[in-house]
């Protein structure tokens, strides 16, 4: 059971360190039309059409994709001067239990998200300047979602294991 | 149970959630989801769910967050902190405690491009601490020196703080950066003069060092353009109307990216950390705007910003006695949360009353609220600057630091005094963007 737990968990570090990678190109796509807007019209008086909107769209997956990775390195804020005064077993128990309320909660948001695109694309709902379809968006940020929540989930597992584990006191 | 209730139990739920250590974001999506469905019904909460992630994640004027953080890793990561170090002790090193003066004006300029806190005393620590040790200089004068440079991060413009401050508030955030900048140089010069006073007082603390040639000052002006360049244009873009701030952002990343690989001090490694930590910091702040929107939306609906508005209104108290009690209850707040969870946390119920009750400049508030923070990074417990310096000086006890950063804790009510006292220092520089 471990061995398959821990199998997953490789392939899945690897889907994180994809999104992650997709992030970063966001980013540089993003860094990059603008600064290509910004030239063409102050040096060619010609704007990249579509820059406003394109910015947002991109903008929406270079958040959602990091998400899942930034939870892995717990980079997301907490206030740990409480919770690091209990012993080191209270505090997985306590933080596996928090994870495995985050991951529902993400599965819960997604739902919701996939709800929405959905009536997005039945309204055929697109952006003004280039006729972007924002449905698809909506989906690809609910599934970035469903990531991000079994990162909480496989948190929680080893909070839980390193709480019966006899190394930890 | 009436809204008011409600939205007090769901203010103690959410300060209960961040002592439990739930992450800051969503403890506010929690709460906030929770909240709007007993004041509105499931319903209203669940649309809410559904619709706040997405339209808040896409919006062009949050894309300068990302923009400004990248332009600063790529040129932390340029080392191009060195060189600016380098470039202000040859100019500044020899007077008196030379090297501290050096390593807040460093800090200064250095926060200037990358605009967090956390980075800027993280790198003036590795660089600076090292060369003060060779020169005898006192432990607790180099380590508050760096504490207190760092501060100057999320001042001097641009302020990633600040452009947070200007989304939860509505405030313009061209004009916010802006503002931050003289106050920002005002608390370098008070620093500045606190440390010369201290090593007239007592020269033991830093020891003199030699004088540089002119020679050698001219030669290290040449590693300091790239910042001087990058800064005039992306600022002086945004103070001049030629570029919005998220276009600003855009060209200071792409200019530092340009100038760290044309210089050659990018290798493909650092390029691709320079990206994924800007995505995560990116990522973090933004999953709490999402939660923060969700909250403020129940707090305004729980009617306790009108309530707490109107029983402030009805208090016969001169406006400045408010606002000071305002600022003791940030202090307090600063030394036990996050300055991002502040934000969120109060904005929606204090912003309106300071500036519609009180009659305070939106603007101006913005920067005061930065000043209160800064004290609380240098304060224990939570102290995260002084903790960032222990990591990086690890023979230095933590408490031989926090004693040593009092005088610039000093000089930091001292700035926020002046600038309560004359808020022009923080709104002249706006007011003449508007004209």
């Amino acid at each position: 059971m471990l061995k398959v737990f821990t199998r997953f968990e490789k392939v899945f570090n690897k889907i994180e360190d994809f999104l992650q990678f997709l992030s970063n190109v966001a980013l540089i796509f993003i860094m990059l039309i603008i600064s290509i807007d910004v030239l063409g019209r102050n040096f060619f008086n010609k704007p990249l059409k579509g820059t406003y909107e394109m910015t947002e769209l991109v903008a929406a997956l270079l958040v959602f994709f990091a998400l899942a990775i930034t939870h892995r390195h717990g980079d997301h804020i907490t206030m740990d001067f409480l919770v690091e005064r209990f012993n080191k077993k209270v505090q997985h128990w306590l933080n596996g239990i928090i994870e495995v309320c985050i991951s529902f909660l993400l599965i819960y948001m997604s739902t919701h998200i996939f709800a929405n695109g959905a009536r997005m694309m039945e309204r055929n709902a697109t952006t003004t300047d280039l006729s972007i379809p924002t449905g698809p968006f909506l989906y690809i940020t609910g599934i970035a979602l469903i990531i991000f929540a079994i990162t909480a989930f496989m948190k929680a597992i080893n909070h839980f294991r390193g709480a019966v584990s006899k190394h930890e006191s | 149970m009436s809204p008011e209730m409600i939205g007090v139990i769901g203010i103690v739920a959410l300060l209960a959630l961040f002592l439990l250590r739930v992450p800051v974001s969503v403890s506010l999506i929690v709460v906030g989801t929770f909240g709007l469905a007993m004041i509105r019904g499931w319903n209203t909460a669940l649309t809410q769910l559904g619709t706040t992630p997405f339209s808040t994640a896409a919006s062009y004027s949050l894309s300068v967050i990302p923009l400004f953080i990248l332009m600063g890793m790529f040129l932390s990561y340029s080392g191009f902190g060195h060189d600016l170090y380098t470039a202000v002790d040859a100019w500044i090193g020899h007077i008196k405690g030379g090297l501290a003066i050096t390593t807040i004006g460093t800090s200064a300029l250095f926060s200037a491009i990358s605009g967090s806190v956390n980075a800027t005393t993280a790198t003036m620590a590795r660089i600076s601490l090292p060369e003060m040790k060779k020169y005898n200089y006192d432990d607790g004068l180099s380590t508050s020196c760096v504490a207190a440079g760092g501060t100057l991060g999320i001042l001097i413009p641009p302020s990633v703080i600040l452009v947070l401050y200007g989304i939860l508030t509505m405030e313009p955030i061209g004009q916010l950066l802006i503002a931050g900048l003289v106050p920002g140089l005002l608390q370098m010069a008070l620093f500045m003069l606190i440390v010369y006073v201290m090593v007239w007082r007592n020269p033991e603390l830093a020891p003199v060092t030699e004088k540089k040639t002119f020679r050698t000052r001219i030669k290290s002006m040449n590693s300091v353009w790239p910042f001087l360049f990058l800064f005039a244009l992306s600022i002086g873009g945004i103070y001049f109307g030629f570029f919005t701030p998220t276009e600003a952002g855009g060209i200071g990343a792409f200019g530092a990216f340009l100038l760290a690989v044309l210089t050659r001090r990018l290798n493909w490694a650092d390029f691709k950390k320079s990206l994924s930590e800007t995505t995560r910091l990116t990522a973090m702040i933004f999953f709490i705007i999402i939660g923060a929107d969700i909250f403020s939306k129940f707090l305004a609906l729980s009617r306790i910003p009108a309530a707490t508005t109107n029983f402030v209104s009805n208090l016969e108290m001169p406006a400045v006695i408010i606002l000071i009690a305002i600022l003791i209850v940030y202090f307090i707040l600063g030394l036990f949360l996050e300055g991002i969870a502040i934000f969120v946390l109060t904005l929606p119920v204090v912003y309106p009353l300071i500036t519609d009750v009180l009659g305070y400049n939106g603007i101006w508030f913005g920067v005061v609220m930065i000043f209160v923070m800064n004290i609380g990074l240098l304060t224990p417990p939570l102290g995260l600057s002084v903790y960032i310096i222990s990591g990086v000086a690890k023979d230095v006890p933590i408490q031989r630091i926090f004693r040593a950063v009092m005088p610039m804790l000093f000089m930091m009510i001292v700035a926020l005094a002046l600038v309560v006292i004359f808020p022009e220092i923080v709104t002249f520089l706006p007011d003449y963007m508007r004209q």
